[in-house]
């Protein structure tokens, strides 16, 4: 048996965090230029959260200012024995979640997509025997990346509110199991068993559009 | 027949475990496993062919989560965040550190203006309560100058008034008394009467022969018309 590759992570380096958590420190001592900088380092996880919870780009934009007023405001309850980034996005969640449930403006993605590329058996070649040219490209391949992308995001828009936001913040944040469950509220084994039946459900949505790349 | 029967407790005893194990996979991807469970899945991957197939399938999912578009970002997010915590919290100054010099010039100007004023008052109560105490400032009168006006009978009154220093200024309301007007200037006044009505009366014809101003909107409007 081969070791699992690891696998990729969106989450930034750790320098990012690193700097985040300074800034902050800076601006909780009275340096009031560290805020604004910490808000050009920090902003796009924010926004980020947001929109891929499902919130509109105008909402996730809202939403995203927010959260840093809250930091603004709430500059005296950090501390730094957690990450900053940690701190953050449990500010964020908070207030996702309010947002979606309260204005109920999530975006909607159809997972059905009109221009599916054709699997092998249903090529124009008619022949059940048919097999394509290994060296060829690959169905999964011949999708274009942001197609792709749209129904990924489609079907992480259709998990339920917990396990949405644990993928997201442990998939696209960084966030260890520990800090999950912390955000959320939940025992790391919740968080496991969420992790997992989310990983599951995408998996088996998404798996008619990538099963040929086995 | 007993070899069926330990085919079969063999395959549920691995179904259980494969059921016990396949929750764990994706912390195992994660990298979220103590030592000892990750030993225990990597034993149980080795020889179980559907959950290497079921971790795999995972693992793809996961590499699928990275294709999700970024979200777009609005632009002065950084510009807009301060407007949104000055209009929260107005009396924070943004973007520098509040200078204390205005602060201190303001309180200088305070204190200047309390100390004048407090002295002015001072002085005023000083005299009204006991004017007998001590020799009174030398100050020169103060002279308020009227602006120049058409000649006119005279009425016995200085050209300008002048108040002493210390002369108590007349009470609110108190009218002086005009002072008797000598036989000429009852004259002169009546003169000056029948000159305005003259005058009136001269107006009224002209008003009266006074057919109105053009209408000064007429052809305002002609140009758009057409």
């Amino acid at each position: 048996m081969t070791a699992p590759a690891p696998e990729p992570r969106e989450a930034p380096a750790d320098a990012p965090h690193d700097e985040a958590q300074a800034l902050m420190l800076a601006f909780q001592a009275g340096d009031e230029a560290a805020f604004d900088r910490l808000v050009a380092v920090a902003k796009a996880d924010v926004v980020t959260l947001a929109y891929r919870y499902g919130l509109d780009a105008m909402s996730a934009d809202d939403l995203a200012q927010e959260t840093f007023l809250r930091v603004y405001r709430s500059r005296a309850s950090y501390k730094p024995e957690a990450r900053f980034r940690a701190w953050l996005m449990r500010i964020a969640t908070n207030l996702v979640i309010s947002e979606a449930r309260a204005k109920k403006r999530a975006r909607t993605i159809s997972l059905e997509r009109p221009i599916l590329p054709k699997a092998a058996d249903e090529s124009d070649s008619g022949r059940s025997d048919f097999h394509p040219d290994p060296r060829a490209e690959q169905p999964g391949a011949r999708l274009e990346r942001e197609e792709l992308g749209r129904l990924v995001e489609a079907a992480v828009l259709a998990l339920p509110e917990t396990q949405r936001v644990a993928i997201l913040l442990n998939r696209y944040h960084g966030q260890s199991y520990d800090e999950v469950a912390v955000a959320l509220g939940l025992s790391v084994d919740a968080v496991k068993s969420l992790l997992f039946r989310a990983r599951q459900s995408l998996k088996d949505k998404l798996d008619k559009y990538i099963q040929e790349n086995e | 027949m007993a070899s069926v029967g330990n085919s079969s407790e063999r395959d549920r005893r691995e179904a259980s475990i494969c059921e016990r194990l396949r929750p764990e996979l994706v912390a195992y991807l994660d990298g979220e496993l103590d030592a000892a469970a990750r030993a225990e899945v990597e034993a149980h991957l080795a020889a179980c062919a559907a959950c290497r197939r079921e971790r795999e399938g995972l693992a793809r999912a996961g590499a699928l989560l990275e294709l999700v578009p970024p979200a777009p970002i609005g632009p002065r997010f950084e510009a807009r965040v301060r407007e949104r915590i000055a209009r929260a919290e107005p009396k924070i100054l943004p973007l520098r550190a509040p200078s204390r010099l205005p602060r201190v010039v303001a309180a200088a100007a305070i204190a200047a203006a309390i100390l004048i004023l407090g002295t002015g008052v001072a002085l005023k109560l000083a005299r009204v309560s006991d004017p007998a105490k001590g020799p009174r400032p030398q100050v020169p009168p103060i002279v308020v100058r009227k602006e120049p006006q058409a000649p006119r009978p005279a009425r016995g009154r200085p050209p300008a008034e002048v108040f002493q220093p210390g002369e108590a200024p007349p009470e609110i309301g108190e009218v002086p008394p005009e002072p008797a007007l000598e036989p000429a200037e009852e004259a002169m006044i009546a003169k000056l009467h029948i000159l305005e009505d003259l005058e009136i009366a001269e107006n009224l014809e002209l008003l009266e022969a006074y057919e109105g101003p053009e209408d000064p909107t007429q052809g305002l409007f002609e140009e758009g018309k057409g």
